[in-house]
């Protein structure tokens, strides 16, 4: 996959140009691990102020092109055992020592400035098309400049349009600007702490500002990533119930 | 002496298995020692699983207890909510036995397609945030196959005792493009099939249903006299719910939800339960339950998060649309790392002839502390 970013970079510095929705997919094969487990820590901040503090273990499948994540919380004592099911804007949530479990809007985000998009999001080509791709200086870094836009099938995508800065070389996403269908700023997003999980390179971090009211902000940090098969029948709201870290 | 065993019992799964979650609920209200009021409470609830690998199946073992005392009386009490063997077999086939609490329902008041009910009800008194963790299961196999994108089940509660009533349940739940539904097809002491589903449209509108026909039922009406009651039976009675939660941020819901209590009387049928009740004095709420007595019914709740300081703040009313009366709470939750504080004022309103007008205390406040270890 770096080989493959490689000879993508000498063409662009060639001046040759790229077609958008190729790096995009090159992009994406940077970051991809199959059958992702992951724990993650999501810290919301209101300026310097902590306000909210949740730590998850969650699964994730891809399946038909799209991502089905299980998440079960883990912290704080308060919320440990809540289970959540994403899989785009169907979602589902069970709270400890209850059974029903309840479908939420997307608007319902219960993770801070995190939506569930940005929790289940290991794809962009899956649910966007990129439509340019140029070079661009972000954050002191050379980078490609790639505007994305929903496609018609994922309509109900969290966001409408992406403006999405890579690293040049690497191709590892550095900065996104995520908005609304109608071209309202709505988060923006700053990749860092890039790390390696077998031949995949994935952002660590990730610092999510919300752009109507800048002081807030949530911070996504993966304390561990790996690798499980998990039965595609098992990312379903009846096993919620069933549903433990064990 | 089945006291102390229980006990003994409960001190012992505590000791084995200190790993366990364990929550503490203390409740402190005003108690006028009936359905409206809940006593007060200090009680330890444990709640226990652990699952055994397998090769091709895996094993879990789960366990959920609840022991305390009621203050008003001072007698302690102690129950097993949950206990039974989980077991994973495989290609997407599950079987429970045991001791379970199964909610199948969706709306939030009222979830006629709860069909499974009958469990111990010690401790029923409690607030409502409350009551669904300390309510006990009932014991049973239930064996689900989770397909893809279905899911079929089958529910059986043998009659272990002459208080209870064999029940059965047979569920089948999948999508239609983005809304789920599950339909079902019960079995007690009366036949029903059930139907409920939701659906989301945009960003911010949940809408769900709630709905239930059953084949046969008993009511009770006043005999002619209206001096005491009768047994009328009732045929083909629809219980259907229609709701939406609406929300305008992420920190902020509206619910709304109209209920259609096909088992409750209306025009003079209403009025002479109400002079039944009026003038003879046994309670409505012995007689139907709690919002069972009308036909029609509403009910509002307007949530919102303030995430600085984790303080939720709750409005909350359901009103019997038939003669205005009804009950409104206001409620404060705080929420910490490991314990939540809630408190909730309810205000019983309606005209003296009323079914809330009936009850016999006019307002409540409860305290409740759940500590998280």
């Amino acid at each position: 996959m770096l080989k493959k970013a490689i000879v993508l970079l000498a063409l662009f510095s060639l001046g040759f140009s790229l077609e958008p929705n190729e790096v995009l997919k090159n992009i994406d094969g940077q970051r991809n691990i199959d059958n992702l487990i992951f724990d993650m820590d999501i810290t919301a901040f209101n300026g310097d102020k902590k306000i909210d503090e949740y730590s998850i273990s969650g699964f994730l499948k891809t399946v038909d092109n799209a991502n089905k994540v299980l998440i079960y919380f883990t912290q704080p004592a308060a919320s440990k055992g809540r289970k959540m099911l994403l899989e785009g804007n169907y979602m589902w949530v069970l709270f400890p020592r209850t059974k029903n479990a309840i479908r939420l809007s997307p608007m319902q985000v219960l993770l801070g400035e995190a939506s569930n998009g940005d929790v289940a999001r290991t794809s962009f080509a899956s649910d966007y098309n990129a439509l340019t791709c140029e070079g661009d200086t972000k954050l002191g870094k050379s980078a490609l400049k790639l505007k994305l836009k929903a496609k018609e099938a994922s309509k109900g995508s969290t966001y409408g349009q992406i403006v999405l800065w890579v690293d040049k070389e690497k191709l590892l996403p550095i900065y996104a600007e995520f908005y609304t269908e109608s071209g309202k700023l709505m988060k923006l997003v700053e990749y860092s702490d890039n790390r390696t999980y077998r031949s995949a390179t994935y952002a660590g971090k990730l610092d999510i500002h919300d752009a109507t009211t800048p002081s807030k902000h949530t911070i996504m940090l993966y304390s561990k990533v790996g690798s499980k098969l998990m039965p595609t029948n098992y990312f379903s709201k009846e096993y919620l119930d069933r549903f433990s870290l064990e | 002496m089945t006291q102390v065993w229980r006990i003994l019992c409960f001190c012992l799964i505590f000791i084995a298995f200190a790993s366990a979650d364990v929550y503490y609920l203390a409740e402190g209200a005003k108690n006028n020692g009936n359905a409206f009021a809940p006593a007060d409470y200090l009680s330890q609830d444990i709640v226990l699983s652990q699952r055994i690998k397998w090769p091709d199946a895996s094993f879990s073992w789960y366990g959920a207890f609840d022991a305390g005392q009621v203050a008003a009386n001072e007698s302690f009490y102690s129950k097993c909510l949950e206990a039974g063997v989980g077991i994973d077999i495989g290609n997407g086939w599950f079987v429970d036995l045991g001791k379970k609490k199964t909610k199948t329902g969706v709306g939030y008041f009222r979830k006629p397609t709860d069909y499974l009910k009958g469990g111990g009800t010690i401790g029923q008194n409690r607030s409502a945030a409350s009551q669904e963790k300390v309510s006990e299961g009932l014991v049973g196999i239930d064996i689900a196959y989770m397909g893809e994108g279905v899911t079929f089940r089958g529910i059986s509660i043998p009659r272990w005792d002459n208080d209870q009533q064999e029940q059965s349940l047979l569920s089948f739940a999948s999508k239609f493009g983005d809304a789920d539904y599950t339909v079902f097809l019960y079995r007690g002491d009366y036949a029903s099939l059930g139907l409920n589903g939701n659906t989301v449209i945009g960003d911010s509108l949940e809408l769900h249903m709630d709905s239930k026909w059953t084949q046969q039922m008993n009511r009770s009406l006043p005999s002619g006299s209206g001096s005491s009651t009768t047994t009328q039976e009732q045929n083909g009675v629809i219980d259907a719910l229609l709701g939406c939660t609406y929300a305008f941020d992420p920190n902020t819901s509206l619910t709304i939800e109209y209920n259609y209590n096909g088992a409750g009387l209306e025009g003079s049928e209403y009025n002479e339960m109400l002079d039944y009740t009026q003038n003879y004095g046994p309670s409505l709420y012995d007689t139907y339950g709690l919002l069972s007595v009308a036909k029609h019914y509403l009910y509002e709740r307007f949530a919102q998060t303030y995430t600085d300081c984790k303080l939720t703040l709750e409005l909350m009313n359901a009103n019997n649309l038939q003669d205005q009366s009804g009950f409104a709470s206001i409620g404060l939750s705080q929420a910490y790392d490991q314990a939540t504080v809630s408190l909730v004022a309810r205000v019983f309103y309606g005209a003296d002839r009323s079914e809330f007008g009936f009850a016999p205390i006019r307002s409540t406040f409860s305290a409740e502390v759940e500590m998280f270890l």
